[in-house]
């Protein structure tokens, strides 16, 4: 069971190993001639403009939280999808994938609620402008 | 897959469903007005609604227990008598809120959607037959109310409660879900029925026990049981009022509710629940811990706000000691069940009357500024009086009669006795604190300017009035109340 996983462990061990041989190797070997702009942060090799670290604009976070809103919006559509012939069986499926039993709205309506509930949400921020950058 | 749920169903989840697409309507009130000056009413209006609806469930259920969503939600008369405490309390509250944010001009629109929604929370962990809809409502429930305590966002206390509140909140659902995990390993299902029949398969299975006991810890942190109780007094002293009021009445019914849930269901089992190590004697110990530390500490308050928070675990104590009654005597809960009312409607005037106090930039809490209120407006003293009174349980008010029925029908059983002794006591000493907003209204002389200045509000007024009147109903003819708690039995 647990020997599949050997290769994988090998490929760590050797990626590993190899970084930190050659790391060592170059310290061992390398001559060390610092100087003030070779210890700068390497940013493209033009001269730092900012500091590395910049801090967001806080209307970033609010698009970054309406975004994950709708992208599980999205998430959400697959597995619906998927099921949505069970979801709109009364029955249970046969082995050929069909409906045995009448059809059911079911499937479609529990989209629709789903749906509704996250357009009220858009109107929302909308209406609240939200959506705007100023 | 669509056998397993019928269309039907939702019919029977109508209250909930109702409160929830209220709260939608409330959301959108608020994006479309300009001013946010009808909500409070437009949401109170919805609960009155919901209180109809639920109140129909109630008398026109057949079965003592009706399993919808393939067993997910249970109907009860129980879990329906839960759900008219949560709205009479959201119905309260919005009252009072709509005044109280006038008058400070702080909340943004959605809050009076967030009550409603975290009603929608409460009545879902009211109902919960599986431990993934207990999740689901606690945290529509808490998340709600985490960002109302936060909502006043100018006032920097109230960011604090709320944070602390939420970092607090999360350690205690961190521990619910945990202690699911556990429950669902060692006995392979969520449901609440399946664990209990299973339990006798897992007597000292470890696993078990251990996710048992972290569940009881989640729950005794949301109805704020000592040694649990240290997030209470901050997160009441620096939420807005009303709000306050809310989590002391709704937070702590929606906890008591599932308490007494799992008591009738996971938490039955022999070996777990008696013995030294059950949590029957667990229960004990910190039911008296609760009203002694509560009570002891509300003594030395001088801010009624924090006083009432220590008084709120003081009560958690008592209903505790109501809830150990339940499987030790084989009671109904309806004891519990009429406590719980009661205190939710006395607790959630008492701080509409600290809300209708207050002015903005000057909130009034402290108990030096309520003085000489007695003669100035007196029927907002006369209110308090009676709420007071209610909390300190002296008659002729809902407080007296709930404690009274409480004590006497946990009294059968002799370690119970103890218990019921030590609550007398701290009843008694609990009458020294409440006492003191009194004296301080009636007989302490302001002297030159008057200090505390009562908003004027329509709908405040209205909300305690409202409370007032029940609290004094209850207290003086309980017979229909109390027979409908006797009859809002937990089924199944």
């Amino acid at each position: 069971m647990l020997t599949n996983y050997l290769p994988i462990v090998v490929v760590f061990a050797v990626a590993g190993g190899l970084g930190i041989a050659l790391l060592i190797i170059a310290r061992l070997i390398g001559p060390s001639r610092p100087n003030p702009t070779k210890m700068q942060p390497y940013e493209a090799g033009l001269e730092q403009s900012a500091p590395p670290r910049i801090r967001f604009h806080a209307q970033f976070y609010r698009v970054a939280l309406l975004f994950l809103v709708f992208d599980i919006e999205a998430a959400f559509f697959y597995p619906w999808a998927v099921m949505f012939r069970d979801l709109s069986c009364k029955g249970s499926l046969n082995a050929a994938g069909k409906c045995t039993a009448g059809a059911t709205p079911f499937g479609m309506l529990v989209m629709v609620a789903f749906l509704a509930i996250l357009l009220l949400a858009l109107v929302f921020v909308w209406r609240r402008k939200a959506l705007e950058w100023d | 897959m669509s056998s397993a749920f019928k269309m039907a169903d939702f019919s029977f989840a109508a209250p909930i469903i109702f409160v929830a697409l209220w709260a939608c309507v409330v959301l959108l009130a608020s994006a479309f007005s300009t001013k946010s000056s009808k909500l409070g009413p437009l949401t109170a209006f919805g609960f009155v609604i919901g209180l109809v609806i639920t109140g129909y469930f109630w008398t026109a259920l057949e079965q003592p227990r009706m399993s919808v969503f393939s067993g997910m939600l249970v109907l009860d008369r129980f879990s329906l008598f839960l759900d008219m405490i949560f709205l009479l309390a959201g119905l309260l509250t919005s009252l009072v809120a709509h005044g109280y944010v006038e008058e400070h001009g702080f909340a943004e629109s959605e809050f009076y959607a967030v009550i409603a929604l975290s009603v929608v929370g409460m009545m879902l962990m009211g109902h919960a037959g599986d431990f993934i809809i207990v999740v689901i409502g606690l945290e529509t429930m808490s998340l709600g109310v985490y960002s109302l305590v936060a909502s006043w966002t100018d006032k920097r206390k109230s960011t604090e409660a709320g944070l602390k509140y939420f970092v607090m909140g999360a350690v205690a659902s961190g521990f619910l879900v945990y202690g699911i995990a556990l429950l669902y390993g060692a006995t392979g299902s969520t449901r609440l029925l399946v664990i209990t029949s299973r339990a006798a398969a897992h007597i000292g299975d470890p696993l078990y026990i251990i996710g048992l006991f972290m569940v009881f810890g989640a729950l005794a942190f949301k109805v704020a049981l000592v040694p649990f109780h240290m997030w209470t007094p901050d997160a009441y002293e620096g939420a807005p009022t009303p709000i306050t009021g809310f989590m002391a009445a709704a937070v702590k019914t929606a906890g008591f509710g599932l308490l007494v849930r799992a008591v009738s269901t996971i938490f039955s089992g022999e070996s777990f629940a008696y013995g030294s190590t059950g949590w029957i004697n667990i229960a004990w110990m910190l039911s008296m811990l609760t009203m002694t530390v509560g009570n002891v500490l509300a003594l030395r308050q001088t801010n009624i706000k924090r006083m009432l928070a220590y008084s709120s675990i003081a009560h958690a104590g008592y209903i505790m000691l109501g809830v150990i009654a339940i499987p030790v005597l084989g009671l109904d809960p309806s004891a519990v069940l009429l406590y719980l009312l009661q205190y939710a409607v006395t607790t959630i005037g008492a701080f509409g009357v600290v809300a209708w106090v207050g002015r903005r930039d000057a909130e009034n809490t402290g108990l030096e500024q309520w003085a000489g209120l007695g003669a100035r407006k007196p029927a907002a003293a006369l209110a308090m009086t009676i709420f007071m009174l209610s909390l300190g349980g002296i008659p002729p008010t809902a407080g007296f009669f709930a404690k009274l029925y409480l004590f006497k029908s946990a009294m059968g059983h002799p370690s119970l006795l103890i218990l019921v002794v030590i609550a007398a006591i701290n009843s008694v000493i609990s009458i020294f604190y409440y006492l003191k907003p009194i004296v301080a209204m009636y007989f302490r002389d302001a002297g030159g300017e008057p200090i505390a200045e009562p908003m004027r509000s329509s709908s405040l007024s209205v909300a305690i009035t409202l409370a007032a009147i029940i609290v004094f109903l209850l207290g003086m003819v309980p017979g229909s109340a109390l027979e409908m708690a006797i009859k809002s039995t937990i089924g199944g």
